[in-house]
């Protein structure tokens, strides 16, 4: 053994191309980290995926739906094998197939009726992958009533936002968007929710690394169609339902 | 005057982007979007309810600032301004 050992040389081999990026340092606080990933759907699979690949040491999955046939064009959690099981239990095998260091803890729960703190529980971040608004509103109430940051995600079509709401400072996710596309069924492609998953999991890397700059007070809006991105600076809303005068 | 409109993502692909709109003097926000999709239903009905107010949802920005709901649709514009609608979307 030298005195100076190379970065990472008493680490699992797995981490051995991401070390020299996030440093000893980082990799121990991913280890460290719980991120609690709600829905384990297009944007919590690659989400799920790369948070696990790089080693983050506990994730949360909740979700009460079970896998269909028709999830599997994007959601690559699952399998035709796992057809027919809960979306957590089938997210599990996959996460543990990937790392079986990882620590996956399992809520087979839909996000309703003032549960959402619950289901946060020690989470160091999370990482809204629902698809609806109403349950985005709780788990924004929440995540910010507990100080814990949220990586908002959405995709519909050939396009996503995303954007990083931090509880101490700048928007909420209410300021952001106030009021909700209309419920539809969404079409996507399942490389549309991996780009804006992958977003995700990198916002949660580097929040819990300390490393970069974060999307806070800004939103991304990706267009796959054209492959063009905006962003949109996003203020506080004094009138804000979550965290303004407006507070319910 | 004439007033420039930007769009995004599904928007774009209803009306087109970077459109160069002539307006008179004293229009308003929602007479822009009005006049965006005039020619398209499908536009329409996706930027404007029944009513014909622009849907709540829908993000409208002139010269890069964002107009909060209260009040968005009677913001007059000015020649050169540039008007900017985008579709936050909900799906996961």
């Amino acid at each position: 053994m030298t005195d100076n050992p190379m970065p990472g040389q008493n680490y699992p081999l797995r981490y051995t191309r991401q070390i020299p990026l996030i440093g000893e340092e980082g990799q121990d606080r991913l280890a460290r980290a719980e991120v609690c990933i709600c829905g384990a759907g297009g944007l919590g699979s690659p989400a799920a995926m790369y948070l696990a690949a790089a080693g983050v040491g506990s994730i949360h999955l909740v979700d009460g739906d079970l896998v269909e046939e028709s999830n599997l064009n994007r959601q690559i959690l699952h399998s035709s094998a796992t057809i027919g099981l809960s979306k957590v239990s089938s997210a599990r095998e996959s996460i543990l197939a990937l790392n079986p260091g990882v620590r996956v803890i399992s809520s087979p729960d839909w996000i309703v009726g003032g549960n959402a703190g619950a289901l946060i529980g020690r989470a160091d971040i999370v990482i809204d992958a629902l698809d609806n608004f109403g349950a985005r509103y709780e788990l924004n109430r929440e995540a910010r009533r507990m100080a814990v940051p949220l990586v908002h995600g959405a995709v519909s079509g050939f396009a996503g936002q995303a954007t990083t709401v931090l509880p101490r400072s700048g928007p909420c996710l209410q300021c952001a968007v106030p009021h909700p596309p209309p419920e539809e069924v969404h079409s996507v492609l399942g490389a549309v929710a991996g780009v804006i998953g992958s977003i995700q999991a990198l916002e949660a890397i580097k929040y819990l690394t300390g490393l970069g700059e974060l999307l806070s007070g800004k939103m991304l809006l990706w267009d796959g169609m054209r492959c063009e991105c905006e962003l949109l600076p996003l203020e506080r809303d004094p009138f804000c339902r979550t965290c303004g005068e407006g507070q319910e | 005057m004439k007033i420039r409109v930007k769009t995004f993502a599904r928007f774009r692909e209803l009306v087109g982007t970077d459109l160069e709109v002539e307006l008179p003097e004293g229009s308003t926000v929602l007479d822009a979007v009005t006049r965006v999709v005039s020619a398209n239903s499908m536009a329409k009905e996706a930027l404007l309810d029944e009513n014909g107010a622009i849907r709540s949802h829908v993000i409208v920005m002139v010269n890069t600032r964002r107009l909060p709901n209260r009040n968005r649709e009677q913001e007059l514009l000015r020649d050169e301004d540039e008007l900017a609608i985008f579709p936050p979307v909900a799906g996961g």
